[in-house]
């Protein structure tokens, strides 16, 4: 009766007995010679063991009063290849439990070592960029450990108190583990946690594809021009202004990658508006202005090198037209206006790459201004400009006073750091490019890195707005034609003088794009607020091609629809309001959009964004059609999931056993001896 | 729990009801149909007490309160099987001796709904898990019907109010014995439980034997 109405119903049992964790895994990716990441056969399960140190990682080895299969909840700093083959050497770990942000002081921000190092190679992306075929390329990320690159056939999860429902996850499991050390792993009942981590995926891209157990890794970029008349005839030059918009980590829900892309993406953005103020419209001049913001770009650039092949090979041949709205679904193209822009005419680009400043390398913040090495002569016009208005702009923007150096001014010609550019350049190397970043020799440790989630605000607004208005202004002479700044008409003096970057807004933009995409901002675009559970910090993974949301691309798109419409249009007649809070009775013109509850025309668009070693065949199926190109997979798996409960020792589970079988036994003899008594009772009666 | 646990308890709550059941009463038919029928008996009464369960949402969750109507449709229940079989066939009245009943299926349902590797520990023995000490206890509730179905009948043909009353004392007192599985508050709780279910099984064995003996003295 007791358990009867213990247990009241099958999921009351499962919710007494199981505590489901939220999960943030580690999974498998694939390319085309292999895999990375984590994976489990089964599912995976181990007693919770706490090890905060190094020395209490070994201790777990050597401890040989230890039994049974073990859950190792470490900090995310103790997370190496190294550490891991000692835990593994002990034949007792079952799953490793990473936190990278915790209450406890083992896991605080202050208990954090001084040196980071980051997870990816020596020389992110490099084998699928400008430089991959010279010898000794220059290694950008010396102290990368490639953990990231590294196989594990065990599940890792990490925990984060990143927002409540995470916190409560850590907790439990803090409370769980701690409980654990305290009867000194040994007197159960213990907590125990499990882990389903079965990934689909198997071998390389190419196995994986033909079997449908994985997709390609990627998502949408955004390209973007004042310029809505643009044409491939129309000989005018192009100016590309161009940032990441996607980063990598190993849990690919804790990507945030406010240094390696967040940073740029804003800067980018902070352009697009203060170019949006030139009081000269930017449409008029004599070269296009082109923004673009690459997805997938931690994935061997995929989204800058597939956007350059897609527009050096137009006009693209379509065979099958799609059956309803615009593109091509044979090639499939979700658009195909892209062939509006003539890649030979592209006469500049500025890109801004890491520029967050959270190199940590200490001195005073300066940006730093990178060319190519290989054809250096074409860029050194570019690079003149970028920094004279760099060295005036920090005289004359309060509080900046950040000087922009060309990263060679050491006598160093290092080339190009890992960047979108390079995917220009690999398509045509005579391309005058610069690449601002905040590091000369070094990317910054936390590139790629989970815990790059603590920066300095306002040195990073600072660092941000000064290479929004290094970028803007060079970008506006260039656009101009201007080589010479002591050349310019009044009327030009003046709309310069008009391109001021808003500190304010690059705040509002790096708040947005790093922890809270329910911001006002992206409200006024998105009206992100209505939805039952706004999302705050969001992931920066670009995640897998067409089956996840993107929010980032879709704000980038509104944001630069805006900017690139608005202010720059000499139409006089105001702009229709109230397309999306009145929609039954405001209704856009075609060939309009209605972004911000406003109804404007503008040249923005989507572009797919995916390894250009991947191709999609007629039939919808992905293939690799040039192993030598990147072709990153993820995986597909079954539900992923973590739960909590309590596991009895081996020894009691087999005495419970023993019991049983002594019971029936013992019983079914009881039974026969008394027959055979009582038949021999009464028989004698 | 894990597959061993499971077998354990599984062994435990149901094997010496399996040897009573195949030992004495499998190659009996006649023992069949008692049993069944008496198990049926019992079902309706479980249904019931559960439906009052059901609809009694406020007391859900209180034991004691879950208790009284359960054991008390049980008894009743036992008392309408006894009626039946009486008016069924005297014959059987012989046989009536020796049924047994209470194949507790809610106990096997929850051995499934719970397999899985991790257990629910019993709250006053807190290094016991419950599924076993529940398996302990499902033991002696089987061998505790049988006894009681044996007194109660020989109650119920004898007018004997003492036994009648035997049965229904001890299965309020068996019943709520169990509540101290889940104590917060006594420690060894479980410990007293099955002490004190396998002392009322003794004493309601010995008045078994003394039934069987008298019957077997007035029938020889």
């Amino acid at each position: 009766m007791n358990v009867v109405c213990y247990l009241a119903s099958a999921q009351d049992t499962y919710d007494t007995i199981y505590n489901d964790i939220g999960s943030l895994p580690c999974v498998r990716l694939l390319n085309a010679t292999g895999f990375v990441g984590c994976q489990s056969m089964g599912a995976a399960s181990g007693v919770l063991y706490r090890a905060d140190t190094l020395e209490d990682i070994k201790q777990f080895a050597n401890d040989d009063r230890l039994g049974n299969q073990y859950t190792v909840v470490i900090p995310y700093w103790l997370l190496s290849s190294s550490n891991v083959d000692i835990l593994k050497s002990s034949k007792r770990l079952a799953a490793i439990l990473a936190v990278v942000n915790g209450t406890d002081p083992a896991h605080a921000v202050a208990a954090r070592p001084s040196t980071v190092i980051s997870p990816d190679t020596t020389c992110p992306n490099c084998e699928f960029g400008l430089y991959a075929n010279t010898p000794n390329q220059y290694q950008w990320n010396p102290t990368g450990s490639g953990l990231l690159f590294e196989q594990f056939d065990f599940p890792i999860y990490a925990l984060n108190t990143m927002d409540t429902r995470n916190t409560m996850s850590y907790a439990s499991v803090m409370q769980a583990v701690n409980r654990n050390r305290d009867k000194g792993y040994r007197d159960y009942p213990l907590k125990s946690l499990q882990f389903h981590s079965f990934m689909w995926g198997a071998q390389d891209t190419g196995a994986c594809l033909r079997k449908g157990w994985c997709t390609p890794v990627g998502g949408a970029s955004v390209w973007s021009t004042p310029s809505t008349n643009i044409s491939y005839t129309d000989e005018k030059p192009i100016v590309v202004i161009t940032a990441a918009m996607d980063s990598r980590s190993l849990f690919h829900d804790l990507t945030l990658g406010v240094e390696s892309s967040v940073a740029g993406m804003v800067t980018v953005l902070a352009v697009a508006e203060a170019l949006s103020r030139s009081t000269i419209p930017l449409d008029t001049m004599s070269k296009h202005i082109v923004y673009t913001l690459f997805t997938g770009e931690a994935w061997g650039f995929s989204g800058s090198q597939r956007f350059v092949q897609d527009i050096t090979s137009s006009p693209i041949q379509c065979e099958t037209p799609p059956t309803s709205g615009s593109g091509c679904a044979y090639p499939f193209f979700s658009d195909l206006e892209f062939q509006r822009l003539n890649p030979a005419k592209i006469e500049a680009i500025l890109e801004v790459g890491q520029i967050a400043g959270m190199g940590g390398a200490g001195g005073n913040p300066t940006l730093y201004a990178h060319v190519d090495n290989i054809q250096e002569s074409v860029s050194t016009t570019l690079l003149n400009q970028v920094v004279q208005i760099g060295a005036n702009g920090s005289t004359t923007v309060p509080p900046a006073g950040i000087p922009v150096q060309a990263a060679s001014s050491d006598g160093v010609k290092r080339g190009l750091p890992p960047s979108s550019s390079m995917s220009f350049l690999k398509s045509r190397g005579n391309i005058p490019t610069v690449v601002l970043t905040d590091f000369q020799k070094q990317m910054s440790a936390l590139t790629n890195h989970d815990q790059d989630d603590s920066w300095n605000t306002p040195n990073t607004i600072n660092l941000i707005q000064q290479a929004a208005s290094v970028i803007s202004k060079t970008a506006w002479l260039q656009a101009q034609g201007v080589s010479d700044s002591a050349a310019m008409t009044p009327a030009q003096t003046e709309a310069i003088a008009s391109i001021q970057v808003d500190a304010g807004l690059v705040q509002e933009l790096l708040g947005c794009l790093s922890l809270n995409y329910s911001c006002p901002l992206v409200d006024r675009y998105l009206n992100v607020t209505a939805s039952p559970s706004p999302p705050a910090r969001l992931p920066h993974y670009s995640g897998t091609l067409y089956s996840q949301s993107q929010p980032f691309p879709i704000f980038a798109w509104s944001f630069l629809a805006n900017m690139t419409s608005v202010k720059n249009t000499t139409s006089p007649t105001p702009r229709v309001t109230g397309c999306s809070s009145k929609p039954a009775t405001v209704q856009c013109a075609s060939k309009e959009y209605c972004v911000g509850d406003q109804c404007i025309v503008s040249l923005t668009r989507y572009h797919d964004a995916y390894g250009v070693g991947l191709a999609m065949n007629s039939k919808a199926e992905y293939y690799i059609k040039d192993a030598s190109k990147p072709v990153w997979t993820e995986s597909t798996w079954d539900p992923i999931g973590l739960r909590m409960f309590d596991v009895t020792s081996p020894g009691s589970q087999i005495a419970e056993l023993m019991t049983g079988l002594a019971l029936t036994l013992v019983s079914s003899g009881v039974v026969w001896y008394s027959r055979r008594f009582l038949k021999k009772t009464l028989k004698e009666d | 729990m894990t597959l061993t646990t499971f077998f354990g308890c599984a062994f435990t709550a149901y094997g010496p009801s399996l040897a009573i059941f195949f030992g004495s009463i499998a190659p009996n038919a006649q023992l069949v149909i008692l049993m069944v029928s008496s198990a049926f008996f019992w079902l309706i009464s479980v249904l019931l007490a559960s439906a009052i369960w059901y609809m009694a949402s406020d007391s859900r969750n209180t034991f004691p309160v879950t208790i009284i109507y359960t054991v008390l449709l049980q008894e009743l229940f036992r008392y309408f099987l006894y009626l039946l079989i009486n008016r069924a066939e005297s014959g059987l009245n012989m046989v009536a001796m020796h049924p047994k009943s209470k194949f507790n299926r809610s106990y096997i349902t929850q051995l499934v709904n719970s397999l899985g590797p991790g257990v629910i520990m019993c709250e006053s023995c807190k290094t016991v898990s419950l599924y076993f000490i529940s398996a302990i206890t499902t033991s002696i509730l089987i061998l505790h019907h049988c006894a009681w179905m044996m007194i109660s009948f020989t109650g119920f043909t004898n007018r004997s109010w003492l036994r009648i009353a035997w049965v229904v004392i001890t299965h309020y007192g068996a019943s709520y014995l169990t509540i101290l599985n889940s104590s917060p508050t006594i420690n060894y709780g479980c410990a007293y439980q099955i002490i004190g279910n396998v002392a009322l099984l003794i004493a309601s064995a010995i008045i078994v034997f003394a039934d069987m003996r008298h019957l077997h003295q007035k029938l020889s």
